[in-house]
């Protein structure tokens, strides 16, 4: 697995941890403590996936309808699993 | 105390991280003076896991502070944002440049590097004033 893929699959199981586990426990079972930990944790996978993905771009192995396309993904729930499925499809993938 | 120390380590982390950072930058400016073989594995042993060091511990530092309310630090994370993605679009121009011959290379990224001290200095400023 390449680099950005993995950061796209972490950054994606983060973001389903935030919405599907961390916020339903705030929201609904009173536990906040929840979000103030998966929160930072996937601020710090977004940063680290758009360096991957930045990085990527600029060493020519993605163009910028790629970039766009996978940071759009980044903001959707599951929109990262689709993006990890894209860059295994993309040819050469991104190291 | 704990405050403190992380506060110290945020700061060597992202000293590395700038540095390595420049080094970068002039490796580009001009091509030939470093290997860029050389300098992309400086900075996917060193200057990289800097920069997620000092993200993962600025983090940490705006939980503890309890500053993740507050104005500067919003922008901050923004400024922070871009200045990650110059390093990564450095990196990015670094590993094209080590696989490239070397009379392909020509010079590039020149507006990386000011770019990148702006922000800084920006970030700097915010962070030492926390004005807004």
């Amino acid at each position: 697995m390449t680099g950005l893929t993995r950061a796209a699959v972490v950054e994606a199981v983060t973001l389903l941890a935030l919405f599907g586990v961390a916020m339903p426990l705030k929201y609904g079972a009173g536990v906040p403590e929840a979000v103030s930990v998966m929160g930072p944790v996937h601020g710090l996978a977004f940063m680290v996936f758009v360096w991957f993905v930045i990085r990527s771009w600029a060493e020519g192995l993605i163009g910028p309808g790629g970039a766009a396309r996978l940071l759009v993904g980044a903001f959707v729930p599951f929109g990262g699993f689709v993006n990890e499925r894209w860059l295994r499809r993309h040819s050469g993938g991104a190291r | 105390m704990i405050y403190d120390l992380l506060k110290a380590v945020h700061l060597v982390a992202l000293f590395v991280w700038v540095g390595g950072m420049v080094a970068a930058a002039l490796a580009l400016r001009h091509p030939g003076a470093i290997e860029p073989k050389a300098l992309g594995a400086y900075d996917r042993a060193v200057t990289t896991p800097a920069m997620i060091l000092a993200l993962a511990v600025g983090i940490g530092l705006g939980v503890l502070g309890g500053w993740f309310s507050s104005i500067w630090l919003g922008l901050k994370i923004a400024l922070v944002l871009v200045l990650s993605g110059l390093h990564g679009a450095l990196v990015g121009r670094l590993r094209r440049a080590a696989w490239e011959a070397p009379s392909e290379r020509s010079p590039g990224g020149a507006l990386l590097l000011p770019m990148g001290l702006a922000v800084l200095a920006l970030i700097v400023l915010l962070v030492t004033t926390k004005a807004i």
